[in-house]
């Protein structure tokens, strides 16, 4: 067991190493592709074997790390339970699949950067398992820090690119905003407690032994998912990831590391749930994020950024879910999302792979040119819009069950608007791009096997998980009857807005925009959002770096400068002391043995 | 198992040294060398296995944790030591390897004994056992002026302080009538001032051998003249060797007696740190360079020692490893590079990193790791050292090392900087013989893992050093 988990961990990590170590091999470029890829099928392997053998208890290992008087300080181990094996299996397989993607759809890559795009994947999957893994607070951080990085690297991937190289500060920047309170709220909840260990906590938890007063901790360390997860108002980084290649976006920007917030909400569920109050804020941010982000992408024209906001939204109905006090309902719409969203961004690579742009006004009747590419963006459509019986129809019917049963009416109504809002930006993306009136340019074709056999995978899995839920009726026990009626009427009149504004023509898109004229102008410009942050960075940061940047050029660098001066002139003078005589070397041990003599009659 | 085992397992590695090298005549260069490390690669394996507890010579010998804890980092290192003297050149020995090999072993011997010794005769016999075989040692080359020069120093003043010790060790047989070191230790209850006296005189003796200010001037001579491998190992085997005797005599069963030592090593802890760190910093040769950072390192450990407890006797123990590692992985990227540019001076490290990335990134590491930066074994060194001093309600020294470590990284990364940002002079990489590269493997996984995972060697230290309170 122990073995197994560690060799998931270990293989990609395994991988990095050897790719971090050996440049020849790295920039052999296929060569280190193929040893990335072995290793996160290995993982996968791994990953799957654990995950097919039932699990009667959850397992922990911890081996000691920092040694203190009493018991050790930190450790560094495994935490396995049923959640952290589904999505070590999410990771891995989503992973493996981006990795065997990616080596068609960045063929044109030079050998040394298609090396280094492997050797990041790598350090991703061995970042993100970690995390997954991780049984304390402080492996959790270290691994949650590794995939911050992971993800500064890998959106500016291509970092001649300006706005890639811009997003990918802009993607560190903000994140690490919410983790300075996920930092902070570490270490208070262990000044509180006394311990970073998951195990414990959680007993503490239910013995009702935690201390009083932990709604700010627990704030601070939902901030660290509001950062990581793309919550309001630090959502806004992740559109602008889109810079990075389509293949990252799937994997990290989509299934993987923005779940990373709603996954250690569900992990540290027992003690966000010791604080209601804490618990009602990410219930209405989330349903908040989701329906302002679904606003958003209904004017988004960039493909890869509607689907950007789609996750945005999506994630929000995890939080929702989370907030409402179901955090088996966030976890599986986690699952099934990462699943379809891959798929999503798959496809639409291969589209941008095909017609060379990402402005879905510029494509049209791809569905007859990419049929399969096509079949499969569909199928992700369908599953995103909650159509039954597909896995997003039972995950969403579960997150909404979850936010009605927790009386939570006002998120419960921003959701299901949401919903509606989803199946019409989607669709809307289907008709114009897929089917509509305008012929794209060039010949476009449908994508190598490379990269169809891993849509085609997602795909039969996004189906298979929902005709599952279908044929076992999971997931819906507890909802009120009537919502699964609902929840398909919403999507549904998503759809037909679509049909009757993009496909039919019977209502121009311009004239719905004049109608909703002052919403339409707000979600174009973001809401302002973006400016505001920028604003607020400019303004506050700059002003605030440009303070301490004159304190620290005149006042604290004269003194070190000062200081420094002194301690060279103060080595060069003592060097002195060093004749090269060896009367002297003697004379030093007597006069060293006199001071040791002195020192003693002075300290009696 | 006779307390022996490793003693006599020595003993007789010397012999058949010995034997080898009388009969192999010019070839035996290599040979002697070959059969010295296999030696000792047995026996470190015999150190980790075997169990030689117990006592002997009515308790003037003993063999426990401390001891074997000690042993094997003298056997590990002198095995470290050995190998990288394997790829020097032949001129270096001039058909007289086994010389040089029977000296390095018989000084081994020396410190073996010296861990074990708890009676004043037989530690001051252990103690020039170790110490004697040195001076030769550093006067190996002896054709270059040199070398014979910092030889002859090394001696003088080693002999002097010999001199200390031994007129110290009389006053201390002549207050507690008997040179067994419990005796001595309970003579010191009431701290009767003659027995301080000798025993503060044994102090400065100890002091020229683990190269503490103001008794370290042999060290930068020596270390500059005499071939890097050897200086590599003479910077951490005896100095270990001198805190495992410091233990003995100054803390293994004195008591409260103990307090007694608190200020006065904190002082020369204090001293030592500064002026190794400040010695350190105009320094353009990069073996003077790590000599004078040394003294600053035997200054940590001073640290540990001044708080004159279990826990800072242990992590003494824990700096010394690291130290092992960090420092002898550091002299031998410095040989490496020296052969190859025929300069110790800083600017043979130039663009290093595009030379050899690899070595490069090992010299960086062994770097990071003496200057105390996480996740290096370094860092935790420096860390519970510090740690202790600061449980012993030493705050102002623990202010001191920290405030110092900061300069220390000035000089540290100076050669980080040669070897990174400045360009090559030449394009071609540096040739590496394939012993060196072992030993720097060896010195980088040291460092690697002890910084990632301190935890076994602190338990174990820990355990090592319980005894002795």
């Amino acid at each position: 067991m122990t073995s197994l988990a560690l060799a998931v961990l270990g293989l990609p990590f395994l991988a990095f190493l050897l790719l971090a170590l050996a440049p020849p091999l790295r920039r052999h470029g296929r060569g280190a592709a193929l040893v990335s890829i072995a290793a996160i099928g290995g993982s996968l392997a791994a990953a799957l074997r654990l995950w097919l053998v039932p699990l009667e208890a959850t397992v922990v290992r911890r081996w000691e790390w920092i040694p203190a008087e009493d018991g050790p300080l930190v450790s560094v181990g495994l935490y396995i339970d049923p959640v952290g094996l589904a999505m070590l299996v999410l990771v891995t397989l989503v992973a493996f699949l981006v990795q065997v993607y990616s080596w068609a759809y960045l063929e044109g890559e030079t050998p040394p950067s298609l090396g280094r795009y492997y050797t990041y994947q790598s350090l991703f999957a061995f970042s993100m398992l970690g995390l997954v893994l991780a049984p304390n607070f402080v492996q959790m951080l270290i691994f949650w820090e590794l995939v911050g990085l992971c993800s500064y690297l890998l959106i500016g991937f291509w970092y001649d690119r300006p706005a890639a190289a811009r997003a990918a500060v802009k993607a560190f920047w903000t994140t690490r905003l919410g983790d300075v309170g996920f930092v902070t709220g570490i270490v208070l909840l262990w000044r509180a407690t006394g311990t970073f260990d998951f195990t414990a906590l959680f007993a503490a938890a239910a013995a009702h032994r935690l201390p009083a007063g932990l709604s700010l901790t627990m704030f601070l360390i939902y901030l660290g998912a509001v950062g990581k997860s793309a919550q309001f108002p630090l959502h806004i980084w992740l559109p602008d990831a889109m810079e990075g290649p389509t293949p990252v976006s799937a994997l990290i920007h989509a299934a993987t590391m923005v779940a990373a917030g709603v996954f250690m909400v569900t992990r540290a569920f027992p003690l966000f749930a010791a604080t209601p109050p804490v618990l009602g804020l990410i219930a209405w941010v989330g349903a908040f994020t989701a329906l302002l982000a679904a606003t958003m992408a209904c004017v988004e024209t960039d493909i890869k950024r509607v689907l950007a906001y789609s996750t945005v939204s999506q994630l929000g109905y995890m939080m929702a879910a989370a907030g409402a006090a179901a955090p088996q309902a966030a976890f599986f719409h986690l699952v099934t999302h990462g699943l379809f969203k891959a798929l999503l961004f798959l496809a639409a690579g291969a589209v941008i792979h095909a017609v060379g742009t990402n402005d879905i006004r510029e494509m049209g009747r791809l569905f007859y040119a990419l049929p399969q590419t096509g079949t499969v963006f569909l199928v992700g459509t369908l599953a995103l819009s909650g159509i039954w019986p597909l896995s997003g129809f039972f995950s969403k019917e579960a997150v909404l069950a979850a936010v009605w049963n927790a009386r939570l009416g006002v998120p419960f109504a921003m959701l299901a608007l949401t919903a509606l809002l989803t199946a019409a930006y989607m669709f809307r993306v289907v008709f114009l791009a897929f089917f509509g009136d305008r012929q794209p340019g060039g010949h476009p074709h449908d994508a190598p096997a490379v990269m169809a056999v891993p849509l085609w995978i997602l795909a039969i899995l996004t189906v298979a998980i929902g005709v599952r839920g279908a044929l076992t009726g999971e997931g819906g026990q507890s909802a009120p009857r009537w919502l699964p009626a609902v929840s398909l009427a919403l999507a549904a009149a998503g759809i037909g807005v679509a049909l009757v504004t993009y496909q039919l023509r019977l209502v121009s898109p311009a004239a719905l925009a004049r109608a909703l004229g002052p919403l339409d102008f707000m979600a174009r410009r973001r809401y302002g959002l973006d400016a505001a942050a920028a604003a607020v960075y400019r303004g506050l940061v700059f002003g605030l770096s440009r303070l301490i940047g004159w304190v620290d050029r005149y006042l604290v660098d004269g003194l070190v400068n000062v200081l420094s001066a002194w301690t060279l002139r103060a080595g060069d003078r003592l060097r002195r002391i060093q004749t090269g005589r060896a009367q002297d070397y003697v004379y030093g041990i007597a006069v060293g043995f006199l001071l040791l003599l002195i020192a003693s009659q002075i300290w009696r | 198992m006779t307390p022996f085992a490793l003693e006599i397992g020595v003993a007789l590695l010397m012999l058949i040294v010995l034997g080898a090298g009388l009969i192999g005549g010019d070839g035996g260069r290599r040979r002697t060398g070959a059969i010295t490390a296999l030696g000792l690669v047995v026996l470190v394996a015999a150190a980790f296995t075997l169990r030689p507890w117990g006592s002997a010579g009515g308790g003037a010998f003993v063999s426990d944790r401390l001891a074997r804890f000690a042993k094997r980092l003298f056997l590990g290192s002198t095995l470290i030591g050995v190998l990288a003297s394997l790829s020097l050149p032949g001129e270096v020995f001039r058909r007289r390897a086994t010389e040089y090999y029977l000296l390095l072993l018989s000084s081994l011997l020396g410190m073996m004994v010296l861990a074990s010794a708890r009676d004043l005769i037989l530690l001051f016999v252990a103690f020039e056992l170790m110490s004697i075989p040195l001076y030769a040692l550093a006067g190996f080359r002896k054709r270059e002026p040199e070398a014979v020069e910092a030889a002859l120093k090394f001696f003088l003043v080693g002999t002097v302080s010999s001199a200390v010790m031994a007129y110290g060790l009389s006053f201390v047989y002549g207050t507690a009538a008997t040179t067994a070191l419990p005796g001595v230790a309970r003579a010191l209850e009431g701290q009767p001032p003659l027995l301080v006296f000798g025993l503060l005189a044994v102090l400065a003796g100890f002091g020229f051998k683990i190269a503490a200010f103001p008794f370290h001037m042999w060290v930068p001579d020596t270390y500059e003249a005499a071939s890097t491998p050897f200086v590599a190992w003479l910077s951490v085997a005896p100095k270990a060797a001198g805190f495992v005797a410091l233990f003995r005599i100054f803390l293994e069963g004195v008591g409260d007696q103990v307090t007694l030592w608190m200020p006065i090593i904190a002082a020369l802890a204090a001293v030592t740190i500064v002026g190794g760190n400040l010695m350190a910093l105009p320094q353009q040769n990069v073996k003077r360079l790590l000599a004078y950072s040394g003294i600053a390192h035997i200054g940590y450990m001073l640290v540990g020692l001044a708080a004159v407890s279990a826990s800072g006797t242990a992590m003494v123990l824990f700096y010394l490893v690291a130290y092992v590692f960090a420092n002898m992985g550091a002299f031998l990227v410095v040989e490496v590079v020296a052969r190859s540019e025929g300069t110790e001076h800083l600017n043979g490290f130039r663009g290093l990193a595009q030379r050899s990335p690899l070595l490069a990134v090992a010299m960086l590491l062994f770097l990071l790791s003496l200057g105390g930066i996480p996740f290096v074994a370094g860092f935790w060194a420096k860390l519970y050292v510090l740690w202790a001093a600061a449980e012993a309600g030493l705050y102002w020294l623990v202010l001191l090392g920290a405030i110092l470590t900061v300069v220390a990284l000035f000089y540290y990364l100076v050669i980080a900087r040669r070897m990174y940002i400045d360009p090559p002079t030449r394009p071609e990489p540096i040739p590496l013989a394939p012993t060196m590269a072992l030993c720097v493997i060896v010195c980088v996984l040291g460092v690697v893992v002890l910084g990632l995972a301190p935890s076994p060697l602190v338990l174990a230290a820990l355990r090592a050093a319980s005894r002795l309170f």
